[in-house]
């Protein structure tokens, strides 16, 4: 997909683990992983908000367009 | 989903006596088919008069019998759709692969079963009948496309189905 989740970077600059993440942002470790993974369809802007609020970052940090 | 249930029901009983009725058609197929006791006598195949029972009313009469099987056996596909919708297995791949071979028994089957007859009387007595309003004909491609149809219904459903359960 030309749409690059780099979810897993963050977290790492965050020195955030992934279950504290998916805690915060009251989702599941299994949906935190189909989104790091990248087999997630779409986002919802709730998701979103939370996740640029638990690690502090813009959404452009998180989402990136990568031509095919 | 009592309307499922009552469904299942009535599909059930159609197709005890189905079953029931699949040795005794095969018996009477074999019969007409190798037997010539019948040959030379006047009869009606599935609505056309003949009057010399020959090869050509054989076939016929062979083709409307596999014809009746292979309903019989799209009752029984249905049959397990229905199950898997007990189950709410909906938007399973098994259901919509079952569902257009389902419609496309029936298409088929229609117009093997009146297709065929059809040509007969055109052809050999030089008569043709024009049926308005529902005939077996018309009431089994209707079907046919509908189950062919809600299959393509059933796939966009399941994607879309897909694409919800990977919205996080």
């Amino acid at each position: 997909m030309p749409i690059r989740v780099n979810l897993d970077v963050m977290l790492a600059k965050r020195k955030m683990k992934s279950k504290d993440l998916a805690e915060i942002i009251d989702i599941t470790t299994a949906n935190l992983s189909i989104l790091k993974s990248g087999k997630a369809k779409a986002i919802r802007f709730s998701t979103l908000e939370a996740i640029c609020n638990a690690l502090d970052c813009q959404p452009s940090d998180i989402l990136e367009y990568v031509e095919n | 989903m009592k309307k499922l249930t009552i469904l299942k029901t009535i599909v059930d009983i159609f197709w005890i006596i189905s079953i029931l009725s699949i040795p005794l058609i095969l018996a009477f197929l074999v019969f007409t088919i190798f037997d010539n006791s019948l040959v030379g006598k006047p009869m009606t195949v599935n609505g056309i008069r003949f009057r010399k029972f020959n090869w050509v009313s054989k076939m016929l009469l062979a083709n409307s019998l596999i014809a009746y099987l292979t309903l019989v056996y799209a009752l029984h596909l249905f049959r397990k759709i229905l199950r898997y919708f007990q189950k709410n297995l909906l938007f399973d791949s098994y259901a919509i692969k079952t569902l257009n071979i389902i419609g496309i028994i029936f298409l088929v089957t229609s117009f093997f079963d009146s297709g065929i007859g059809f040509l007969y009387k055109l052809v050999r007595q030089k008569s043709m009948n024009l049926e308005y309003g529902l005939n077996s004909f018309v009431v089994l491609c209707i079907l046919g496309l509908f189950f062919m149809i809600l299959s393509e219904v059933f796939k966009i459903a399941k994607a879309t189905e897909e694409e919800n359960e990977l919205t996080i």
